[in-house]
């Protein structure tokens, strides 16, 4: 075996993600190879996922499965970051990867350096809760029992169970060969470790007219109760066989947390782009160009939703775990206060410029919504005539400025007349605004964690938490029937 | 390259792990043949690549400033590699058979890889196709608009001539004698607009290589066909040609100017500064019938005193501008101290702020007891430190100022701002004071932006401008030795404030 | 017949023998260095085996793995990107039950931990109710190895090249007419080598390429734009001739001036009605693959996919097969892995398997199925009853390694219709209704109701009229394709590439669709933005 293959990282059982250590040993035999001066960024990561998927009450695949990157950037400090990337850290991949990136360098235009360059301040990251044993150490064999919970459930009621269990750990660092030899250069992100765990089923009869949906995300497997997810699951499935056709129109309807969740994604999305997409005209939350002040005006501090809807994320909150990031910010943030829209997201930059503060406010990465008292039965008892909905899927928006969207119930729709939930019902195809959702409340139920498996606006497979109330709303449109289970 | 069998097997030796290695990211081949280009608009493209990575590694490794200014500059050949490239690639075109659509591709390509005698040609078919197309069922709009359309060619091929590197002067010199003689008289408005900007420009191009002779007779011949047109065609000119506010009697000027000569300029101001206002009045108000007041030109007037100061530093113990110095007052606003997080995001483009320094140090090379002022204010913010109290953020500018090398006294004062209400809490400048950050002479001389004054030791406003540029600052050093070695002028009266 | 671990040591010592020629110093040459020696390095095969015989070792009673290396080159007008990663994956069966195990390292030490540990995997789970994998049959590939014939391969040429090149074309473009402009111009391509190698004596490899583009016009008038994108450059099994060898600045200079009559038309407002509808080839590629492509997925259609993607609107195969009416008599559908330069052709799919060519859909009736080795089996009793073989179409996919081999559309084709009949006269042929562009479809998660956004047109008389402001189409899948009642010509086919996500996680490949312009009976227009 060549000396080479030595050097290649393990990632044997007990040690499934990069240490923080091997993270900064890799990034050390980069700078080394540099060759022409400037800074040398580096960002290395790993990723471990243990996985198990089943259909038709079998599991079909149990995988375990691992990967790394390097990514190289070389130029002048604060330049940008494109980079060349490679997932092998032997010493001939890692000194090509280096001069790829030097090549792509010698292309592209980045502006000189400026003659005055001031010691970066110390950035802080937020405290987060984003760890846990519990994620780490679930292994193949307690995921194996779950599943076997789970499909048993559902195969003893004649029903078919289909789903997906997963935990996964990560690490990333982002490195400067400038901030090591005491030079000014952008920041580092310091190495971080995290984990994240999901479970979710989708129970159908096998005549295929009932269907019902279950699931949950966290960093923290052991947040997750499978078995109970599973009984949910079924139950609806039961409960939602052979829908009737209801004509479309407006309904009171009774939303679970996560088809709360699922339809406020427009808005969040809103938030996540910030303030400077609004103050540029964009959006639901451009409100107009105040030409006295020489500025754009947004709807921070109008009220645009109901008193009782506030939308807040504290990092420290462990219920909210999410991967920090430098200049993200570091106190707790409220986005919807009472109704008033009192922050959206904003970078470092913009801070130091409009606002004179030292850090951003960084992206709703996870959120915590007020939520009330009022339990689902008593909704459901104070009810003339309604629907019950267990979440919205295929959702896409059709008008940036109102947030008008479409997309489809799913996974169990219920009509309730007087009091009572009555039958199941098609689902629909609904026209509707998260905006006008939150203006339309009747009732909040308790704020409850939700299933939200992927970081929406990153699309990096983070988490990304979200703590969503039910809501009673009136008037939501549904505009088509659709025959599909 | 070829390598030699023995490095090949020495290597074999020494790397033998790398026969086995696992990856192979080779680095892109940075050589292409950009002779197999078979469109003009990827010549175009290859050559911007080669120029941008030609001067890339002197913006970023070379600090141009600190280099002597060559004023023949224009003049000098492109580097060889960008020139290679612009032949090799446009090599497969030919002047004769080109598409004339692609005439304002091919013609600076053919510039740049200095194929004249093809421009030269494919002018001539452009021209020859002119009223090809097409009859009409009266003479008299045809003709107007092949006149419309022969112009429009011609001021192109002239601009491309000028701005190509080397400067084609002769060849746009003759382009424009040559459409001088064979325009017909009595001249109307449009060929004799189009004329005029030719002749200013070519005036103005020597004024840069520093030819005053061409640049006298350049501006006469202008200045000649400015006087030809009857005041209602110069009206139709100033509207249809010249459009926005002012730059037709800044043309005018600027030609009345150049046709005056620099030395009878420089002359009047060695009497006296009324005198040389004088002049300056007189040169605007041929022009262009007006007063410089009119105009919002604040020629003539007392420098304010600067106010508002917070900064520190030798020099502002004096009330500025400094009596009995000659004096540049450069209102600075945003020269490279605004809020970067990353020093290279720069709000205004940073190709800005520096040439402004380097001007600055030659300036103050050229005229060691010229006294120089800095304004420039407060924000609240500066790049990416963490938001800076005033008295904190003064000393910041100021090391940065430093760093830049920029000479003389710097005066800065704290911005007011208010507060949007939170939770929006944007901070908004409040309206400037009076001279705080621009000189404001009442109510016409425009007060944002950067502009420079130069003043004179009675405190006189001599000459403002809009921003100090490197083709300019042989003018006004000279214009300040000729200051400096007169010494005051006497009387108050010609120099009176209004 | 299978091949012998000796058989495979004997061929691998004349292949190390290869190895050890003298490769071009990358340092000095700068030239990407030629891999026509990697696919066939023995030791490749020699990891592929170590795995093989660790998991047979610890259980398995079928074992496969892949050995992929990836590169990837994304460039844009200013700038390019290059990336370069290797995996290994290993699939065990036991009692019934899949294991799967992946990473980074090309070691024997991690064969043989990737090849126990997917049998750990499934042996964990085989503890559960039982279970029946009964793989279709395949031959052996018993040292096949294949190169994707690609003109330009895109890696070996400069990168500064391609640049020049989109950037020349966003010159043209700013040439073509006043207010026109490129808003994007951007390549993407990979290249893979891939090795696979199964317990059942299999050991392949393959070399593949894809390619995809994106250009997108902008004309401006009057404070109004209107883009569109360059529909050519959809993925392929392509290299660089992706770009060269189309006809770009035809196709820019006519998405420029289809803009500027756009911009002339009036815009009316939506009358809700039914109508009949010409849509264009793109838009029929698009229904397909959104529509049967996904619902004759086979272990979609039994409910494998109903926690992610969903189920298939044709949700009970055995029943459904030689009899359902999937469209009408002009709708023929096959399925392949083989065309040249179809994005999911291969030699070989993840399983080994030589993919064949289907029919899915034969006059309108649906008559197959996407499969794999094990889900060809849940059709048995369907392919016996019409003395068809039991076997795999080839749909194995798993676009790197590190992922799991499954079930992913092939390319598919839409046979065309008889007649020389393309968009321009299918619209001549409208006395009233509806023409569409540049559709977006938005299906349900049986993929039976639609929502079809786009440019919408009234066509009177056979003439475009005016552009349906803001309308949109609704659809059922069984309803649309019966309603199908011309049909382009072979001439008006075009072929696009699609990318697919599917899985749990989510993985995605790409793949052909190929269609022409087709005209059906009576969809509905409705205003999408308006509420009940």
């Amino acid at each position: 075996m060549s000396r080479n293959r030595d050097r290649l990282v393990r990632l044997d059982d007990s040690h499934r993600i990069l240490s923080q250590q091997e993270c900064d040993a890799i990034a050390e035999r980069v700078f080394r190879l540099a060759q022409g001066g400037g800074e040398t960024r580096v960002r290395i990561g790993s990723w471990w996922q243990g996985e198990l998927r089943w259909g038709r009450n079998r599991v079909s695949l149990a995988s375990d499965r691992r990967d790394v990157f390097l990514n190289v950037t070389r130029g002048l400090p604060f330049g940008p970051h494109g980079g060349c990337s490679t997932n092998q850290f032997d010493d001939v991949s890692v000194e090509a990867v280096v001069r790829a990136a030097e090549r792509q360098r010698a292309r592209s235009n980045q502006p000189p350096p400026a003659a005055y360059l001031p010691k970066l301040p110390k950035l802080d990251l937020p405290n987060t809760a984003i760890w846990s044993d519990a994620s780490y150490g679930a292994t193949t064999e307690t995921r194996g029992e779950l599943a076997r919970t789970i499909v048993d459930s559902a195969e003893a009621k004649g029903m078919l169970s289909a789903g997906y269990a997963e935990v996964r750990a990560a690490s990333y660092a982002e490195l400067s060969s400038a901030i090591r030899a005491g030079e000014p250069a952008d920041y580092e992100n310091p190495y971080t470790a995290w984990t994240q765990a999901q479970c979710s089923m989708t129970v159908r009869d096998p005549q295929g007219t009932g269907s019902g949906w279950a699931g949950h995300s966290s960093y923290d497997w052991s947040k997750i109760d499978g078995a109970a997810l599973a009984d949910q699951a079924l139950d609806k499935c039961l409960r939602s066989r052979n829908p009737v056709g209801l004509e479309p129109g407006r309904y009171t309807v009774i939303l679970e947390p996560q088809a709360v969740a699922d339809f406020m994604e427009a808005l969040i999305a809103q938030i996540w782009l910030g303030r400077t997409w609004a103050e540029g005209g964009n959006g639901p939350f451009f409100l107009t160009v105040d030409s006295a002040l020489g500025v754009a005006r947004t709807k921070l501090g109008l009220k645009i939703a109901d008193e009782r809807i506030s939308l807040s994320h504290d990092y420290a909150d462990p219920a909210l775990g999410v991967v920090p990031e430098l200049g993200m910010g570091t106190s707790p943030i409220s986005w919807i206060d009472h109704g008033v829209l009192t922050e959206l997201s904003y970078s470092r930059d913009y801070a130091l410029h409009e606002l004179g503060e030292s850090y951003g406010a960084r992206t709703p990465a996870g959120y915590r919504m007020s939520g009330g008292t009022t339990t689902q039965d008593e909704m459901i008892q104070s009810t003339k005539r309604g629907l019950l909905v267990t979440r919205f899927s295929n959702i896409s928006m059709l008008d940036p400025r109102s947030l008008l969207s479409t997309g489809l119930t799913r996974d169990g729709l219920w009509l309730i007349e007087n009091g009572k939930i009555t039958k199941p019902v098609k689902n629909f195809r609904f026209t509707e605004s998260p905006l006008f959702m939150l203006n339309s409340i009747e009732q909040l139920g308790p704020a409850v964690p939700v299933f939200r498996a992927t970081d929406l606006q990153g699309g990096s497979g983070r988490l990304t938490p979200a703590i969503v109330p039910s809501l009673k709303v009136r008037d939501f449109s549904f505009t088509s029937l659709v025959d599909a289970v | 390259m070829r390598v030699p069998f023995w490095l090949v097997a020495m290597s074999i030796a020494l790397r033998v792990p790398a026969a086995t290695a696992q990856t192979l990211l080779a680095p892109p081949d940075t050589n292409v043949d950009v002779g197999k280009y078979t469109t003009i608009e990827e010549c175009v493209a290859a050559t911007a690549r080669v120029e941008e990575a030609l001067y890339r590694r002197e913006r970023l490794g070379v600090w141009r400033d600190t280099l002597p200014w060559n004023p023949k500059e224009a003049l000098e050949p492109l580097p060889e590699p960008l020139v290679s490239t612009a032949q090799r690639c446009s090599a497969r075109f030919q002047a004769a058979t080109v598409q004339l659509s692609d005439l304002r591709l091919v013609v600076p390509l053919f510039l740049l890889g200095n194929r004249d005698k093809d421009v030269a040609t494919l002018a001539t078919r452009r021209l020859a196709a002119i009223g090809a197309h097409g009859t009409t069922k009266s003479a008299a709009p045809a003709v107007v608009s092949t006149e419309v359309e022969r112009l429009a060619v011609l001021d192109s091929v002239f601009q491309w001539y000028l701005s190509a590197r080397p400067a084609r002067i002769s060849s746009a010199d003759s382009l424009v004698t040559a459409l001088d003689r064979s325009t017909p008289r009595p001249m109307r408005a449009k060929p004799a607009a189009k004329l005029m900007q030719m002749y200013l420009a070519l005036g103005l191009k020597a004024q840069t290589l520093q030819d005053t002779i061409v640049t006298r007779a350049r501006a006469m011949r202008a200045i000649a066909l400015l006087d030809s047109l009857t005041p209602s065609e110069r009206q139709a000119v100033r509207e249809t040609e010249f459009g926005t506010s002012q730059s037709f009697e800044s043309f005018a000027y600027a030609a009345n100017l150049a046709r005056a000569g620099y030395g009878v300029m420089l002359d009047s101001l060695r009497k006296s500064t009324a005198a040389f206002v004088a002049l300056q009045a007189s040169l605007w108000t041929e022009a262009t019938g007006e007063s410089p007041e009119a105009a919002g030109f604040p020629i003539g007037r007392k420098a304010p005193q600067l106010v508002g100061a917070q900064s520190s530093g030798a020099g502002t113990s004096v009330p500025r501008p400094v009596a009995g110095k000659v004096n540049l007052v450069l209102f600075v606003d945003q020269m490279c101290t605004d809020v970067m997080v990353l020093p290279n995001q720069h709000l205004n483009d940073p190709s800005e702020c520096r040439p402004v320094a380097a001007s600055l140090r030659r300036m103050a090379a050229r005229d060691p007891s010229l006294e120089i002022t800095l304004v420039d204010r407060t924000r609240g913010s500066f790049m990416y430190l963490a938001p800076p109290t005033p008295e904190e953020e003064v000393v910041q500018i100021n090391k940065d100022l430093a760093a830049h090398q920029v000479p003389g006294t710097s005066m800065i004062g704290t911005t007011q701002f208010f507060r949007i209400a939170a939770p929006d809490r944007r901070r908004i400048a409040t309206k400037q004071l009076p001279n705080f950050n621009a000189y404001t002479f009442g109510k016409s001389w425009p007060s944002d932006g950067g502009a420079a004054f130069i003043i004179d030791q009675d405190g006189i406003v001599v000459l403002p401008t809009g921003a100090l540029t490197r083709d300019y600052e042989q003018f006004f050093g000279d214009l300040i030795a000729v200051m400096e070695s007169r010494g005051k002028t006497s009387t108050a009266a010609a120099g009176s404030p209004r | 017949m299978t091949v012998s671990r000796r058989d495979f040591v004997k061929i691998g010592a004349a292949a190390a023998t290869l190895a050890a020629l003298p490769r071009p110093l990358r340092a000095d040459s700068g030239r990407a260095q030629s891999l026509s020696h990697g696919m066939a390095d023995p030791e490749r095969r020699s990891l592929a085996m170590r795995a093989l015989d660790a998991a047979t070792g610890a259980g398995a009673v079928y074992a496969d793995v892949r050995l992929t290396h990836n590169w990837t080159r994304f460039l844009y007008d200013k700038d390019f990107m290059d990336g370069e990663s290797m995996e290994v994956g290993v699939r065990a069966l036991v009692q019934g039950y899949w294991g799967f195990a992946s990473g980074p390292v090309w070691s024997p030490d991690e064969m043989a931990r990737l090849g126990r540990e997917a049998v750990h995997q499934a042996k964990t789970n085989a503890l559960g109710k039982s279970r029946v994998v009964n793989l279709a049959p395949a031959p052996a590939v018993q040292n096949g190895s294949w190169v994707m014939p690609v003109e330009i391969d895109p890696f070996e040429i400069s990168p500064f090249e391609i640049m020049d090149y989109l950037r020349g074309l966003g010159i043209f473009t700013g040439n073509v007419k006043h207010g026109a402009s490129l808003r994007a111009s951007e390549a993407f391509f990979t290249k893979q080598e891939k090795a696979f190698a199964s317990s059942e004596g299999s050991y392949c490899t393959q070399k593949l390429y894809t390619g995809s583009g994106k250009l997108v016009t902008n004309l401006e008038r009057d404070g109004r734009n209107d883009s569109r994108a360059v529909d050519l450059l959809t993925v392929a099994s392509v290299g660089w001739e992706l770009f060269t060898g189309q006809p770009l600045r035809d196709a820019i200079r006519q998405a420029i001036e289809t803009s500027e009559r756009d911009l002339k038309l009036p815009v009316k407002p939506v009358d809700v009605g039914r109508y009949d509808t010409v849509v264009d080839a793109l838009g029929v590629s698009g229904l397909l693959d959104d529509t049967l492509g996904r619902a004759t997925e086979l272990d979609r259609a039994l409910g494998y996919e109903a926690n992610a993607g969903g189920t298939s609107y044709i949700n009970a195969p055995l029943d459904m097969l030689g009899s359902y009416s999937a469209g009408s008599p002009l709708l023929n559908v096959t399925g392949d892995r083989s065309a040249k330069g179809g994005a999911s052709t291969v030699k070989w799919d993840d399983e080994g398997v030589t993919p064949d060519e289907f029919t899915l859909v034969k006059d309108g009736v649906l008559s197959d199925f996407q499969t794999t080795r094990e889900s060809a089996r849940w059709l048995e009793s369907y392919y016996s009853r019409g003395n068809h073989p039991v076997r795999s179409h080839g749909c194995a996919n798993a676009d790197s390694a590190i992922n799991a081999p499954i079930q992913h559309a092939p390319n598919l084709v839409m046979r065309p219709g008889r007649e020389a009949l393309d968009f321009e006269s299918l619209i001549a042929g409208l006395e009233n209704g509806l023409a569409i562009t540049q559709l977006q479809t938005d299906m349900d998660f049986q993929h039976l109701n639609g929502l079809g956004l786009g440019r919408i047109y009234e066509v009177k008389k056979g003439k475009i009229a005016s552009i349906i402001g803001g309308g949109g189409v609704l659809f059922r899948a069984p309803e649309l394709w019966k309603g199908m009642h011309a049909l382009g010509g072979s001439a008006s086919t075009r072929r696009f590439g699609y990318y697919a996500a599917k899985g749990e996680p989510s993985q995605k490949t790409c793949h052909s669709v190929t269609a022409a312009p087709a005209a059906f009976k009576q969809l509905t227009l409705i205003d999408p933005e308006r509420k009940a």
